[in-house]
């Protein structure tokens, strides 16, 4: 019987630095093609530093390898940096839910993010591209808090040539501008003015820190937004990703089984601290 | 099936321990453990000779989760060579033979088929865990009397159970009446000093397990609980408790289902050898809910506390079906600031 624990090794293909700690990882396992649904995560090890759970931002189905956006918050992940081509990590996974793209089906879709939490939504909307036709409107609000936090700047959705092409709307702010920026300035709840979102017949997707997730919920909730038709990919500190080690517990919820994505309603209620 | 019942007289004792002897490892209760000045506390380890079983016991400080479910466990090994190179070693103790537990409680072996629902469950299967529960053969004894902080028939752990055990031992006066739950137990009681029990010996076996549930305080209504549970202003009916908490964990630490973990890195300096281990985790720890940059979703004292209450007999419960508290009262008598988690749940259940 396999040890669970042990992570099947993998090795760094790629090294791509997004802001000052925020680094775009693409591995590629050793002994087999990597496959994972939109909105699940790995377990990363960094043999010698530790083990952290981080979503898997894109599958890049070609090669059989994956991207992973990483930013620098502890004893673990401080390892990045140190991480060369060719360096050898471990894998565990791919866990967790991921998006329920059933459901989205032939609805308008927001996607309201901040900071690196575009990172853990890139997945969808690589999904939502790839049938683009089967879903209806699209709108990414992004924000960060400077221009230089922003993440994935080169990609299409800071293009508007290529978003509009594509059949999508990107809005981005900042709280802090710097003499360059030309776009909104504020918390990404004010993006909600600049263009027009109705809960109609929409789904919203939010992924961000704790505080934006809680205040971007209740705003929705205000605008008429019904639980179910919020959606959350919630962070938690997983340890073992299988449900057993308690650490990402949500009142009896387990982000790291019946999450990393969770309707609003799911949570909404329990006693515990959600944000 | 009718489960097979015999009856041992308690001097013939010496001699199935003695033959179970010859054939498996024992580990039962045992005053070896240590303890401190002033107490003594009887504690789950191998045991050589009939003296050292303390059948006699009220319970164990560190329950049986112990030895399947150990604390530090070492979940791998592995080395970094100059070239980057990684090597992975998959190490741990393996029971390659079978072990007897002779003498657990039944709020215990409760505990083991709660724990069971944990670890070997279809996401999650623990090898080491799945090894050491194939090849346990589980001698229950229930009680002659409750501990002062046992409530184990709120749950169904006791004080008669049906099931998770190979024997199940009562002590009716001269005898021990003995009750086969497998067919391994069955096959344990074909030895000659085991004798027919007859229903004068099963009446007084009733009679025990009855004297023991009436000693017993009144059972807590968990459904009641888990419906106060949203209704309730659960801060208020719990802050005389919170305000005792040293959030030390000593109560996780002697729980028999605590299961939570965390997997730790011990490496050397160089970072290029060393293992991963999983070691008992507290939900009392200020850093149990904490995740990157620092935020921590449990930061006071009254969350962590009222997480433990509910986990035992609301989450755990919805999700497993069962509630994983089997009130051995361990949490109560280790706690520093003497906090009962039965008068907690309590006053959930009065609202």
């Amino acid at each position: 019987m396999r040890n669970t624990f042990i992570p099947e090794l993998a090795k760094i293909k790629g090294i791509k630095d997004e802001t000052s700690d925020i680094r775009t990882l693409t591995i590629s396992m050793e002994n087999r093609f990597f496959d994972a649904k939109p909105g699940q995560f790995v377990e990363v090890t960094l043999f010698g530093y530790g083990e952290f759970p981080v979503s898997v931002a894109s599958v890049l189905g070609s090669n059989g390898s994956f991207q992973t956006t990483i930013q620098e918050k502890g004893r673990a992940t401080n390892g990045v940096k140190d991480l060369e081509i060719g360096s050898t990590i471990g894998i565990r996974g791919p866990f967790g839910n991921g998006y329920p793209l059933e459901i989205m089906k032939g609805k308008d879709i927001y996607i309201v993010t901040g900071g690196i939490g575009l990172a853990a939504v890139w997945s969808l909307i690589d999904a939502l591209m790839k049938r683009r036709d089967q879903y209806g409107k699209l709108k990414l609000l992004h924000g960060a808090r400077t221009p230089d936090d922003m993440i994935y700047k080169d990609s299409f959705v800071f293009n508007k040539v290529q978003t509009d092409k594509r059949g999508m709307e990107a809005l981005f702010t900042v709280d802090r501008p710097d003499q360059d920026w030309q776009g909104n300035v504020g918390l990404v709840t004010e993006l909600f003015n600049k263009t027009e979102i109705s809960a109609g017949n929409a789904i919203v997707v939010i992924c961000g820190p704790g505080i934006m997730m809680k205040f971007v919920s209740q705003e929705l909730m205000n605008k008429g937004f019904g639980v179910s038709q919020i959606i959350l990919s919630m962070e938690r500190r997983m340890q073992c990703g299988m449900g057993v080690c308690g650490h990402c517990m949500i009142g009896h919820k387990r982000v790291c089984l019946d999450g990393p994505v969770l309707y609003y309603g799911e949570i909404k209620d329990t006693v515990d601290r959600v944000f | 099936m009718i489960a097979m019942e015999k009856l041992i007289d308690k001097r013939d004792l010496e001699k199935f321990f003695n033959d179970l002897k010859e054939e498996y490892e024992i580990i039962g209760p045992t005053l070896k453990g240590g303890g401190t000045a002033q107490y003594s506390y009887t504690t789950f380890a191998p045991i050589n000779k009939f003296e050292e079983l303390m059948l006699d016991y009220t319970t164990t400080m560190v329950s049986p989760k112990n030895i399947f479910f150990p604390n530090n466990q070492v979940l791998y090994k592995f080395e970094k060579d100059s070239d980057g190179n990684i090597t992975v070693e998959d190490v741990g103790d393996e029971w390659r033979e079978k072990r007897v537990f002779f003498g657990m409680h039944p709020c215990d072996i409760s505990a083991l088929l709660r724990i069971d629902k944990v670890l070997l469950e279809e996401d999650f299967d623990d090898k080491r865990y799945r090894n050491k529960r194939e090849n346990c053969i589980i001698i229950g004894i229930t009680c002659n009397e409750p501990h002062q902080t046992c409530f184990c028939s709120t749950s169904g752990a006791g004080p008669d159970i049906e099931i998770g055990y190979d024997l199940l031992f009562t002590d009716i006066g001269e005898y021990y009446f003995v009750r086969a739950g497998t067919d391994i137990g069955e096959k344990l009681l074909s030895s000659d000093y085991f004798k027919k029990a007859s229903r004068k010996d099963k009446e007084k076996r009733d009679n025990q397990i009855e004297m023991v549930n009436n000693a017993l305080p009144e059972k807590l209504d968990i459904e009641k609980i888990a419906q106060n549970i949203s209704d309730c202003d659960l801060d208020t009916l719990l802050s005389e408790f919170t305000n005792q908490c040293f959030t030390c964990g000593a109560c996780n630490m002697v729980c028999p289902t605590c299961h939570c973990f965390s997997v730790v890195e011990r490496v050397n300096p160089e970072r290029t050898k060393g293992s991963r281990n999983l070691t008992w985790d507290s939900c009392h720890y200020e850093k149990f809910a904490t995740m990157a940059g620092n935020v921590n979703v449990r930061p006071d004292v009254k969350d962590r506390f009222r997480h433990r209450v509910l986990d035992k007999f609301y989450y755990d419960a919805t999700r497993y079906g069962t509630a994983f508290c089997v009130g051995c009262g361990r949490c109560r008598d280790f706690c520093p600031g003497h906090m009962s988690i039965r008068d907690a749940a309590k006053k959930i259940q009065e609202g």
